[in-house]
């Protein structure tokens, strides 16, 4: 196979291979075409990238530990390591594309955030980095998503932000995104967008990866000091994929097999799932060509997912690419199986893991065994905390009773 | 065959007439009746496809697309329906489609559109850069590719679109979604006058047009006036249309 430069996506077109690119209204091409310029002009600018890294260091609290996770090792006969992203100032990764991208709006003179929300996660991030800068903000999340994550509705109303309830289609993140463009092509000047995954029209997935490569960067390094060596696999979940693709990035050119695992829900061919790339099918939602869940007729489909992190029908278009030339493997993990990830990693480590992160967990735990090696060494993301689930296990434990 | 630059050339009227309709909304039984009826007041028709997550679109289209996608209307029935019915053949008529619904089969799918009688296609979510590789493969099906201007659109793409343009240019007059605005924006005006200076190509204003005075303010000014939202209320609300259809139709003479 010839080899590919995988560090050189996406190109000036903003494609990576055939995915990306920039589907959207002509009103939004102008914001867009100044948001990349921006980033270009700031991403070497000393005073911003010393002030990303004064807020990673002093307010999100990096670098974040690779943990050993001894117990769990022992049982699957493997060494596992988690990147404790779950340890960051509001309890998952996503604030460090919040931060990035506030700062980003701060030094365009923006005055107000808008963003989208499914678990509410990347809604708190945004409302934290919000407070933290004097902006006003924004937030845009389904109804069902507001019903099922009350805590973190009443989280952003703390913080000062205005949450919408988006009522239209299915009430989840992909609505909740729609909502969230129709606002920005309102108030392209005044408004900045700042999207929460590596999805929507470039230059997103490559700012948002940008801003969560810092998570592979610091295990890269915390792995050759602890292991000397590089891990055998990566292992994260996959939604739209910001998790998963700031670990798996500085990784790309190792000799380190890289798995990402999308949200199965109850079986591919139930036909209640979220797994996009697995599902096969290519599309254009929201900006970009990617793996896109869609019926015969265009019209993008319901997904289900046990986790609202996963719950999205695309799947960002670097990590398209990534599964259409081999070099990540994507499979999935069931409802079920991440459920077992969830129980095992709360009773042998006292983590309890976000549901997303327990996907990945589920994961290796369900297939260890096709792991060839002996002691395969595996850095799992964990990229948030459990808290926010708690809701959703205590229904299941009910239901199981009932 | 008329060619629809030609038709803005070699109009007769101030303002060529474009009304906006979603198809199979609120029936396609309905709608043949309508525009049947209707067709010599209609120079151009747009038909939108629905589609599950039309961002372009304010809330009143939002609605009807969802309402049609649930009744089962998509782009194959839609294809069908144009196939048995009198319409594309009577009416010059073009689609508002979003960019999923077609990019796979494209080609095929092109071909479908032009033994059905369409003239050309406007699709919302693909601005020139996307569309720009795909212009040869429209000519090909002698089909138009309608590409948009907005307000926020800079100078040197203007230069680029207008020279690049197949067909007549959809001005986008407002920074924000579809839907009926209560007057017409001083900057919207500024904004069309601005493109006019760029090109000879034919100018159509779209985008919060709701009464025949507005229509008359555009005169001299654009080509050709899209009105869609403002219908669409109508027939949501079971409204009857003929009349103020009529009306917005003689604004434009």
């Amino acid at each position: 196979m010839k080899e590919i430069d995988l560090k050189k996506f996406p190109d000036e077109r903003g494609y990576f291979g055939e995915f990306g690119g920039r589907f959207v209204p002509e009103t939004l091409v102008e914001p867009l075409l100044r948001l990349e310029e921006a980033y270009k002009k700031y991403k070497e600018d000393e005073s911003f990238k010393e002030e990303y890294n004064y807020y990673l260091k002093n307010y999100v609290g990096r670098p974040t530990p690779l943990y050993f996770a001894k117990n769990l090792s022992k049982k699957l006969k493997a060494k596992i390591y988690f990147k404790r992203e779950d340890l960051c100032h509001t309890g998952a990764h996503k604030i460090n594309n919040a931060i990035g991208q506030a700062l980003l709006a701060k030094y365009m003179g923006k005055k107000r955030l808008i963003a989208e929300t499914g678990a509410g996660q990347h809604g708190v991030a945004t409302a934290t980095v919000a407070a933290l800068f004097g902006f006003k903000c924004t937030v845009y999340m389904g109804e069902e998503d507001c019903k099922r994550q009350k805590m973190n509705v009443l989280r952003m109303r703390l913080l000062g932000a205005e949450v919408v309830p988006v009522k239209v289609g299915s009430k989840t993140l992909k609505e909740a995104i729609n909502e969230a463009l129709r606002d920005w092509v309102s108030n392209p000047e005044d408004s900045y967008y700042l999207l929460g995954s590596v999805v929507g029209p470039h230059p997103y997935p490559m700012i948002v990866r940008d801003f969560q490569r810092i998570i592979g960067d610091e295990a890269k390094k915390q792995i050759l000091e602890i292991e000397g060596r590089m891990p055998d696999y990566l292992v994260a979940s996959v939604g739209g994929g910001s998790n998963s693709i700031g670990l798996f990035y500085p990784f790309l050119e190792e000799k380190v097999k890289i798995i990402g695992v999308e949200g199965g829900g109850r079986g591919l061919e139930s036909g209640f799932h979220s797994a996009s790339i697995n599902f096969r099918r290519i599309g254009v939602l929201h900006g970009a060509k990617m793996y896109l869940i869609q019926d015969e007729n265009g019209n993008v489909a319901p997904t289900h997912s046990i986790s609202a992190g996963l719950d999205y029908p695309g799947v960002g278009p670097e990590h398209s690419f990534l599964a259409k030339i081999g070099r990540v493997k994507y499979d999935l993990a069931t409802d079920e199986v991440a459920l077992k990830g969830f129980y095992a990693l709360s009773e042998l480590e006292g983590i309890i893991p976000a549901l997303e992160s327990a996907h990945a967990i589920g994961y290796v735990i369900e297939h260890r065994d096709s792991f060839p090696e002996d002691e395969p060494l595996i850095i799992i993301n964990l990229s948030g905390r459990g808290d926010k689930d708690l809701g959703i296990i205590y229904g299941y434990l009910e239901g199981e009773n009932g | 065959m008329v060619n629809l630059l030609d038709k803005f050339r070699e109009k007769k009227k101030s303002l060529l007439f474009i009304p906006f309709f979603v198809s199979g909304f609120p029936s396609f039984h309905f709608l043949e009746g309508f525009l049947i009826r209707n067709k010599d007041k209609i120079d151009i028709l747009e038909l939108g496809i629905p589609f599950s997550d039309p961002i372009a679109d304010g809330p009143i289209l939002q609605e009807i697309n969802y309402r049609a996608m649930i009744n089962g209307v998509n782009l194959g029935s839609t294809i069908n329906w144009l196939a048995k019915t009198e319409i594309s053949k009577k009416i010059d008529t073009i689609l508002l489609l979003y960019f999923n619904l077609v990019q796979k089969d494209l080609e095929s799918k092109l071909e479908k559109f032009r033994e059905v009688g369409v003239k050309g296609l406007v699709i919302p979510d693909l601005p020139l850069e996307e569309a720009e590789t795909l212009v040869p493969l429209f000519t090909k099906f002698n089909l138009d590719l309608i590409l948009f201007i907005s307000p926020t659109t800079r100078e040197e793409r203007i230069k680029k679109i207008v020279k690049i343009a197949p067909s007549f240019l959809y001005c986008i007059s407002v920074k924000g979604v579809t839907g009926e605005r209560e007057t017409l924006l001083e900057e919207s005006i500024a904004f069309v006058k601005r493109v006019r200076k760029e090109t000879d190509k034919p100018l159509v204003w779209g985008f919060g047009i709701r009464s025949g005075e507005q229509i008359k303010t555009l005169k001299g000014l654009v080509d050709g006036v899209i009105v869609g939202s403002a219908f669409a209320k109508k027939i949501l609300n079971n409204e009857d249309l003929q009349e103020y259809f009529d009306e917005l139709y003689e604004a434009t003479l």
